[in-house]
């Protein structure tokens, strides 16, 4: 009898996980679970192609949970030059300049060394569930697709489109849109990989639907989470070094 | 008859004034304006060629189809090879890289939108009208030569350092730290703008440029073509093109011209209008004479020509007068000079034009000028002489008594 019960309880849920689904605040958390890190060192290769071709360039990036990241170019032709976003500022150093420039406001929405990504895709705070509101608007077989609404006008994105994968929560395809609906950018992400407890993509994608051509992918090379990072890192007196 | 002429001239003295006045005003104003004319547009001209295009321009065909978004990655590489092959051609006088953006410049908190220009001090143009305020031109890659205004506006002077920010050829961004060489002001308004002067090899390799530049100003004589520098490139990626081809105020020039011709004209006719009326007037008046003249056995034909040779010679005094005064008010001018900026000319800035112009004209412009107001003048008392072919004597004689 009690096996009966039991069986009969465990069948109902599965019946319900069916019929119902997993709910949206869950597919988020899941999400912001598989992106938000205490702290990460990620190396990676840009490669961006454009009309002029394709030119590569291998970045450093170390960041931690609040959205503190300092971005180090290792090699190509912008070699040496950094970038440390603390705040909602944006710090540049270049090599050959007398001083740290400090971009804030609208400049993180301008292009990372010519790339598609913007600076803010690069850096910042990565969590979802606090910043936008959201909605699932439609389930396949492999995938949720939520829409969100941002809840401050400072966002860089107002609407996005997320399609995200149901096994690993990993956003597979973003379109980042303005306030009117209008596509900016869009995101495409593969080779997602199991670090930890989470997963993340190894490669993406990144195509700027303002510009007639090209794109830009981001190769990670190596992924390291959840590591103490010293907080002289992310100074501006540090960039100089 | 010429001594007849001559002395009825001065028969109704008022009435010759009014009408050598008319022309003589006229004469005295369209020289002016034809001298300010001149003047303008041979500076606008000098300023285009020298410091905007040169007389022929090159650039490639990519940069030129973009040109509105200043697409830097369309470059020219290579650019002192190109230049050598240029300078070859006979009527060159020179050939020499720019790269023109604009940029950011960063002191401190302050910051300043600015246009670089990267340009080889050598063989540049663009400090023939220059004057230096203080300081030397850059001795050195790091070294940068700004404008009066910039200096003012990021309140900085010779020997202090500032970073300016700008995009890159391959799409990236950069930044170079430079120091104030020099400061100049220049006689052209465009220049006078916020920008600074950096040596086109520093700029290249700040832009990721390959010794590139993205165009290169040749300055010809007239008889080298576009087409010629052209052929001597050798090269589909680039193109040639003249000043006149490639600049507003180039195809310009030759309607204003005919614009200030026809103004010019159209003065005359205006001043003409009085000699018109003074020698219709002058007609009637003298009726009796001309009938006298006409019974005496002179022909109707002979008094007319009569009138208009006194025409003729007025407007050949008051052209004269008023050409010898509109030439020395134009030659104290022409050493003065005419400040625009006073007249309002800052609100035409972007026309290359000067703060300060220098009018002049030509001595054959005033000697077409008196030619002219003669023939319009004497075209305008056609018609009222006819009145003298139909005059009868013996009628005119009677009515008069």
């Amino acid at each position: 009898m009690k096996k009966s019960i039991i069986l009969m309880l465990i069948t109902l849920a599965l019946i319900t996980n069916n019929i119902f689904g997993i709910d949206v605040e869950t597919i988020i958390k899941n999400y912001d679970n598989n992106t938000i890190f205490n702290t990460s060192i990620l190396e990676s290769t840009v490669i961006i192609k454009d009309s002029l071709g394709t030119s590569t360039q291998k970045i450093i990036s170390h960041a931690r949970k609040n959205g503190d990241t300092l971005i180090e170019i290792t090699e190509g032709p912008d070699a040496g030059q950094k970038v440390l976003r603390l705040n909602s500022a944006i710090f540049l150093y270049y090599p050959d300049a007398n001083q740290i420039i400090r971009l804030q406001g609208a400049a993180l929405k301008e292009s990372f060394m010519g790339s598609d990504f913007s600076y803010e895709d690069l850096s910042g705070d990565e969590s979802i569930i606090t910043r936008y509101e959201y909605e699932l608007i439609k389930e396949t077989d492999d995938s949720y697709v939520v829409n969100l609404t941002a809840k401050s006008r400072k966002e860089p994105y107002q609407k996005q489109t997320l399609t995200i994968d149901k096994d690993t929560f990993v956003c597979t395809n973003a379109i980042l849109m303005s306030s009117s609906g209008r596509k900016l950018r869009e995101m495409t992400s593969s080779d997602i990989r199991q670090v930890g407890n989470k997963y993340v993509a190894f490669n993406v994608k990144m195509v700027d639907l303002l510009k007639n051509q090209g794109s830009t992918t981001m190769k990670i090379e190596s992924l390291d989470v959840d590591i103490p990072l010293d907080n002289s890192l992310f100074t501006t007196d540090n960039l100089s070094w | 008859m010429f001594k007849l002429a001559w002395k009825n001239i001065f028969r109704n003295k008022r009435r010759s004034l009014l009408s050598a006045s008319a022309i003589f005003f006229a004469v005295l104003f369209v020289a002016s304006m034809l001298s300010l004319y001149e003047a303008m547009v041979n500076d606008m001209k000098e300023n285009t060629i020298n410091h905007q295009i040169g007389n022929i321009n090159v650039k490639t065909k990519k940069y030129i189809e973009n040109e509105r978004i200043l697409p830097l990655q369309f470059y020219i590489e290579d650019v002192y090879e190109k230049i050598n092959k240029i300078t070859k051609i006979e009527g060159v006088e020179g050939a020499t890289p720019v790269t023109k953006l604009p940029a950011m410049t960063f002191l401190g908190d302050e910051t300043n939108n600015v246009i670089v220009y990267g340009i080889d001090f050598e063989t540049s143009r663009y400090f023939d009208l220059g004057t230096l305020n203080e300081g030397s031109f850059p001795k050195n890659d790091k070294e940068v030569l700004i404008s009066s205004k910039l200096a003012n506006e990021m309140d900085i002077r010779t020997g202090d350092s500032f970073t300016f920010l700008t995009k890159t050829a391959i799409g990236g961004s950069n930044a170079l730290g430079v120091t104030v060489s020099g400061i100049y002001s220049s006689n052209d308004l465009d220049m006078n703008n916020l920008n600074f002067f950096i040596s086109v090899e520093q700029l290249s390799k700040t832009l990721r440029m390959k010794n590139g530049a993205t165009e290169i100003l040749v300055f010809t004589n007239s008889k080298v073509s576009d087409e010629e520098v052209q052929k001597v490139l050798n090269d589909d990626s680039l193109a040639a093109l003249s000043w006149k081809k490639n600049t507003l105020i180039g195809q310009l020039i030759d309607y204003m011209k005919i614009i200030y011709g026809y103004i010019q004209v159209i003065f005359l006719l205006f001043a003409s209008t009085i000699i018109l009326n003074t020698t219709m007037m002058s007609i009637i008046e003298r009726k009796r004479e001309i009938a006298t003249l006409v019974a005496l056995g002179y022909s109707p034909h002979w008094v007319r020509r009569l009138f208009l040779l006194e025409t003729a010679l007025l407007t050949l005094i008051a052209s004269i007068v008023g050409s010898i005064l509109g030439g020395i008010v134009i030659s104290i001018l022409n050493r003065t000079g005419l400040d625009m900026i006073a007249m309002g000319g800052e609100s035409v800035s972007g026309f290359a034009m000067s703060n300060i112009v220098y009018p002049y004209l030509p001595i054959e412009n005033f000697i077409i000028l008196c030619v002219i107001a003669i023939l319009i003048s004497g075209l305008t008392c056609f018609f009222p002489t006819r009145r003298v072919l139909k005059i009868e004597p013996a009628k005119a004689l009677h009515d008069e008594t």
